[in-house]
């Protein structure tokens, strides 16, 4: 494997500025109807962590007491499940988190030259945020999409598939 | 040979918006749930057992065995959970149909619920598949407005309640119980058994996972009865499969057939169109990533459950990976030795160091620092690590690896061999050739990162 | 009843036992590292593998339910080579840093491989590192490489110390046992984390680095924290206590004991213990012969006569607590009580009362001291910790036995007769369920202090010129004579798990035990 990104832990401002998008009582009430469809509440955690993440762009330190306090469930047991799924970020991680495949029928097509380009063209690694701040890109496993392939999904927005090194910059840059 | 379309007959075209409910119902849509509802629970499940239908998840479990296994009047509720956490590398068959044709994954549902007593399901659908997630959620609030989900379905006065999950990335919540673990808002681990899942599953109580495909096929069952439905497939793989072709070929896509009838090679040549770039066949992944590999001649076989088998391989889940005369298979089970570390959960001892282990020794030979030594060593490690074959894990995650390994090492082992002879995979040379100033980067290829975690 | 045949013996269980459970009940064990008789079945380690005939695979014999008829194999080649196969695993990436770790010498892997590991590796990767030294609270730290990820600790405070203040983080070979960031361990049972871990991952700060175990002293008794007598195993070195780990009983603590018991063995070595019999002359306390001052203590006594007002320790044994009192009922006291004393209770195992012996003392006819001493005439201190720095200006008599230097003795005490902690001594505790359990000593008392019961037997010789008790267990057997609970006891008797005091009186009535 290569070496993991290097990244500092989150700064105080940068977590104030997350926890500043959204208050944990502004994200109640459509938590309350999570916590309506199971039958114990801790089950509603991993719905309950995409909205704090949607919300507030990563999952802070006090997000993870907040939602270990309203689930009524232990924090370790909050960053137990924080650390266990890819998905989850708690770290700062850019406007829009970027998975470009990396596994067999990608590799097969050209994943690796895509993710090059992209490293290359961002001047970063995978697992990275760019400078200016718009995307986290990270290599990831299989992303269901090998009739795509090569592909990559930008997380709850798009997905692209069929990429050349072009064209996967281009995608991205026209996010923008 | 024709194409066999029954779960994707009407199915619009693939990035058209998921068919309606009016359009689903204009086809026949809903009627297997309005006969189900007039008839005995058991008599559904009779149904389901009588067609054969077996799990399209990778397991091939007949679905009607499965719920039977349901304890009656155990005084605790009842779980549906359907698993659409389509992890596997090479396959995409689910998403294609939750995104297609989404109300017959809800009908199939809600008629499975009630055919075990369930009065709600979960769909556990994987984190990157939004779009999935979106379909099916625009087709629940349709089913829910017009009663065949929810209180009162189709005015039988029976309450199913059906409720969408998202994964949030772990390829283990695949594995039924890891899946358990995950709708219960912990880590995917997957569950020692006893118990089983049919008797203590979700919040202990008794719970049947069914795969997307599998439930599709309920519908099909109940509304057009037994005959009909075994009238496709034979007595092995009753029914028709639904089957996505990736990698090395023109047209890679999915598609619906009969699998008595149906070859790989036929797969691959008429359905996708043939190898690209007029290039020969070297290998076949059939089932999905974790199968073991085929080489090029044992590929005229149908796509039944015994008959891949009996080729040496298994039609697990539906992915048919195809890889042609240019593929280095070093760089290939490099790639898959880096998903399945990454993806081991780490609970099981061999599961958790060995998967490692085998990458660590595959990459060594790719990089053209191994020997013949480690050609060998990596054979064994696999047989050390076992997994539930052997008794050593608690789930199949460690055979995944496992599997591709010794395969690849038995059909392709002269690639491993040169490998070791010529100073690395070709892959890597032509990385290192290509970033000769920054050499420590082509190393180890790219392995999927999870962030500073 | 479920019959199997266990490598050729057989062995009838009630079913719902597990394998391992059948086998262990033969005397015998299967290697285990997750499976912890008093945790949850996680069945993650798979190294408890054993061959089944009939079935294909190896299978863990700790989630494996008996059946009538089964054949187990325990040892055959294939079960062996399983438990190879993942012990070979379990070391791969373990940094084998035993010269330094504590663990050593009573590692289950070091155990195991010694049992049926490989001489070697055919690992020759750089290891996967983890963070080491990681503080869990000021009690615990925790070392990731060495963890082997069995989760005992886990499921210990969760489903046992009911504080679930630990998971694991991050996936696969990455994932670590932790705290939540910027939390520590709070539980009071915290430090039986360490005892469960069956590596050296979770660590004492308190023992860490004092001794390798291999050169402890490990001695069965009780401990003197609270009622509740939580069995311990004692270690010590260099007649130096270094520390308590709990001793399996099911009848008290199971496996387990909270952390301030473990801490009791501090005051052992306290620089204040008193080491020589000291009497009041002119106006000092002078050191003197034992004979001067148990001369000294009858002398004041007798003079006291029912005038005396004696507190008395509940952490001295039966035998002494007996002793205590034939002397006081010898005399005549008038005022006379144990001293009660609290302890912070839980729904565990603290009991709430921090004597030890508070039972016996009740068996003995004692009740709590609840007259103010203040204004005693002649006062008999009698035990260790009795004092509370009362103001005892205005007693002319001050008889002192107690082990530690105080206030109250400086100021005020005529005679102070050196004794011993418990662990210095021979003898039983009554627990807070009327078990009758044997407390053994591991060290030795400071200079010339004596056993509790050893200086109340001589005093109480002094006093009616009878011959004094030649030991603890001789003081047993024969106080069952006046004391019915204790009928028919001796140390030897007790065994290591005791005897509850219905039992003993049972026995002593020729009923079944």
């Amino acid at each position: 494997m290569s070496a993991p990104a290097t990244r500092t832990p989150p700064t105080a401002e940068e977590i104030a500025a997350a926890d500043g998008r959204a208050t944990f009582d502004d994200l109640r009430p459509h938590l309350d109807t999570l916590v309506a469809r199971y039958p114990a509440r801790g089950a509603a955690l991993l719905p309950v962590l995409w909205h704090v993440q949607r919300s507030r762009g990563w999952i802070t330190p006090n997000s993870v007491a907040e939602t270990a306090a309203y689930l009524e469930i232990p924090k370790a047991h909050v960053e137990g499940v924080i650390t266990f799924y890819t998905m989850f970020q708690d770290a700062p991680a850019g406007r829009e988190v970027v998975m470009v495949c990396k596994t067999l029928t990608c590799r097969l097509r050209g994943a690796q030259d895509v993710i090059d380009a992209l490293e290359d063209h961002y001047g970063i690694h995978m697992g990275d945020v760019t400078a200016d701040g718009k995307f986290k890109i990270e290599a990831a496993e299989c992303l269901g999409l090998c009739d795509m392939a090569p592909c990559m999904l930008v997380v709850d927005k798009a997905r692209y598939g069929d990429l050349t090194p072009e064209s996967a910059v281009k995608s991205l840059e026209e996010r923008s | 040979m024709p194409v066999s379309k029954r779960l994707m007959e009407h199915a619009p075209a693939i990035d058209a918006p998921p068919q309606s409910l009016a359009d689903y119902k204009a086809t026949g849509g809903y009627k297997g749930l309005e006969k189900a509802l007039k008839m005995e629970p058991d008599a559904i499940t009779q149904m389901v057992l009588e067609a054969g239908v077996r799990g399209r998840g990778g397991a091939g479990f007949p679905a009607g065995r499965k719920w039977s296994f349901v304890p009656k009047n155990t005084g605790k509720p009842i779980y549906l959970a359907c698993n659409a956490d389509e992890s596997e590398p090479g396959c995409f068959k689910d998403r294609q149909l939750m995104e297609r044709v989404p109300h017959l994954l809800i009908e199939g549902c809600v008629m499975a619920c009630r055919a075990i007593g369930a009065q709600a399901a979960f769909i556990y659908v994987r984190g990157e598949y939004p779009q999935s997630i979106a379909a099916l959620e625009a087709a629940l609030i349709e089913a829910r407005d017009k009663g065949l989900v929810g209180e009162n379905v189709m005015g039988s006065g029976w309450a199913c309640e059906v409720w969408v999950h998202q994964g949030a990335g772990a390829y283990i919540c695949g594995e039924e119980t890891g899946l358990l673990s995950s709708l219960e808002g912990g880590r995917g681990y997957p569950r020692i058994k006893p118990p089983f899942p049919a008797v203590e599953g979700l919040w202990s109580s008794p719970t049947i996972i069914n795969n997307v495909e599998t439930l599709a096929n309920v519908p099909v069952i109940v509304r057009d009865g037994v005959e009909a439905f075994r009238s496709v497939g034979d007595d092995d793989t009753a029914g028709t499969r639904l089957v996505g072709i990736s990698g090395h070929v023109e047209n890679p896509g999915d598609v619906e057939i009969n699998p008595a009838t149906t070859t790989i090679r036929e797969l691959i040549e008429v359905h996708a169109g043939g190898v690209w770039k007029g290039r020969k066949l070297k290998a076949v992944i059939p089932g999905g990533s974790s199968v073991p590999v085929l080489p090029a001649d044992a590929i005229d076989v149908p796509f039944t459950y015994g008959a891949v088998k009996e080729a040496g391989s298994l039609a697990g889940a539906g992915g048919v990976i195809v890889m042609d005369e240019t593929t280095c298979m070093v760089d290939a089970l490099m790639n898959l030795m880096q998903f399945y570390h990454h993806e081991s959960c780490g609970q099981c001892t061999p599961c958790r160091e060995g998967t490692g282990w085998l990458e660590k020794l595959v990459t060594r030979i790719w990089s053209g620092e191994g020997s013949e030594r480690d050609i060998e060593l990596l054979d064994r490690v696999a047989d050390t690590i076992g997994g539930a074959q052997q008794g050593k894990t608690i789930c199949f995650l460690a055979d995944s690896a496992v599997m591709p390994t010794k395969s690849f090492l038995k059909h392709f082992r002269d690639d491993f061999v040169k490998a070791v002879a010529d100073g690395g995979s070709p892959v890597f040379k032509a990385r290192r050739d290509r970033h000769a100033k920054t050499s420590t980067a082509a190393k180890t290829g790219t392995a999927a990162k999870t962030g500073a975690k | 009843m479920a019959t199997l045949t266990i490598d050729g013996r057989e062995v009838t269980v009630e079913p719902g036992t597990t394998v391992i459970e059948a086998v262990r009940r033969l005397g015998a064990d299967v290697p285990h590292y997750c499976w912890h008789p008093g945790l949850s079945v996680a069945g993650n380690c798979r190294i408890c593998l054993v061959e089944v005939e009939g079935m294909p695979t190896v299978q863990i014999s700790c989630n494996l339910g008996v059946r009538d008829g089964m054949v187990v194999h325990t040892q055959s080649e294939k079960a062996r080579q399983a438990r190879q196969d993942v012990m070979e695993l379990l070391l791969i990436n373990h940094p084998l840093d035993c010269p330094i770790c504590d663990q050593a010498g009573e590692c289950k892997l070091q155990e195991y491989s010694f049992d049926f590991g490989t001489d070697g590796s055919r690992f020759d990767f750089p290891k996967v590192h983890k963070p080491k030294h990681v503080r869990f609270s000021e009690k615990v730290v925790f070392d990731a490489e060495r963890c082997i990820l069995c989760t005992r600790c886990v499921r210990f405070l969760d489903e046992v110390a009911g504080k679930d203040e630990l998971d694991i983080i991050n996936r696969g070979d990455r994932n670590e046992i932790a705290v939540a960031r910027g939390d520590e361990l709070t539980s009071d049972y915290q430090m039986n984390i360490v005892d469960v871990c069956p590596v050296g991952a979770l660590t004492s700060t308190d023992f860490r680095f004092k001794s390798r175990v291999w050169f402890l002293k490990q001695t069965r008794s009780v401990c003197a924290g609270c009622s509740r007598g939580c069995n311990v195993t004692v270690g010590s070195r260099w007649n130096r206590v270094l520390r308590l780990v709990p001793a399996e009983n099911q009848a008290v603590n199971k496996w387990w004991m909270c952390d301030d018991g473990r801490f009791t063995y501090r005051d052992v070595g306290a620089d204040d213990r008193l080491g020589a019999p000291m009497v009041r002359k002119n106006g000092r306390l002078v050191e003197v012969s034992w004979d001067e001052a148990l001369a000294a203590a009858a002398e004041g006594l007798g003079n006291a006569g029912k005038d005396l007002t004696a507190v008395v320790s509940a952490r001295l044994t039966n035998e002494e607590l007996h002793l205590a009192q034939t002397i006081l009922d010898h005399v005549g006291a008038g005022e006379r009580g144990y001293r009660a004393r609290d302890f912070a209770k839980d729904d565990m195992l603290r009991t709430g009362d921090g004597n030890p012996n508070a039972a016996g003392a009740e068996l003995m006819g004692l009740t709590p001291f609840t007259t103010d001493l203040p204004g005693a005439k002649h006062v008999f201190l009698c035990g260790d910790g009795v004092e509370q720095n009362e103001d005892l200006s205005s007693a002319a008599f001050v008889l002192v036995a107690d082990c530690r230097e105080s206030q109250t003795i400086l100021e005020f005490a005529t005679v102070v007769l050196p004794s011993v902690t418990a662990f210095e001594k021979r003898g039983s505790f009554t627990n807070v369920d009327g078990r009758i359990q044997r407390v053994e000593p591991s060290v030795r008392a400071p200079g010339s202090a004596l056993e509790d019961w050893k200086l109340l037997g001589r005093l109480l010789a002094k006093l009616t010129g009878d011959a004094a008790p030649t030991s603890a267990d001789s003081v047993l057997k024969s106080m069952g004579a006046t004391r019915p609970a204790f009928e028919g006891l001796s140390l030897g008797r007790l065994g290591p798990l005791g005897k509850s005091t219905a039992t003993a009186t049972a026995a002593a009535n020729g009923e079944a035990q």
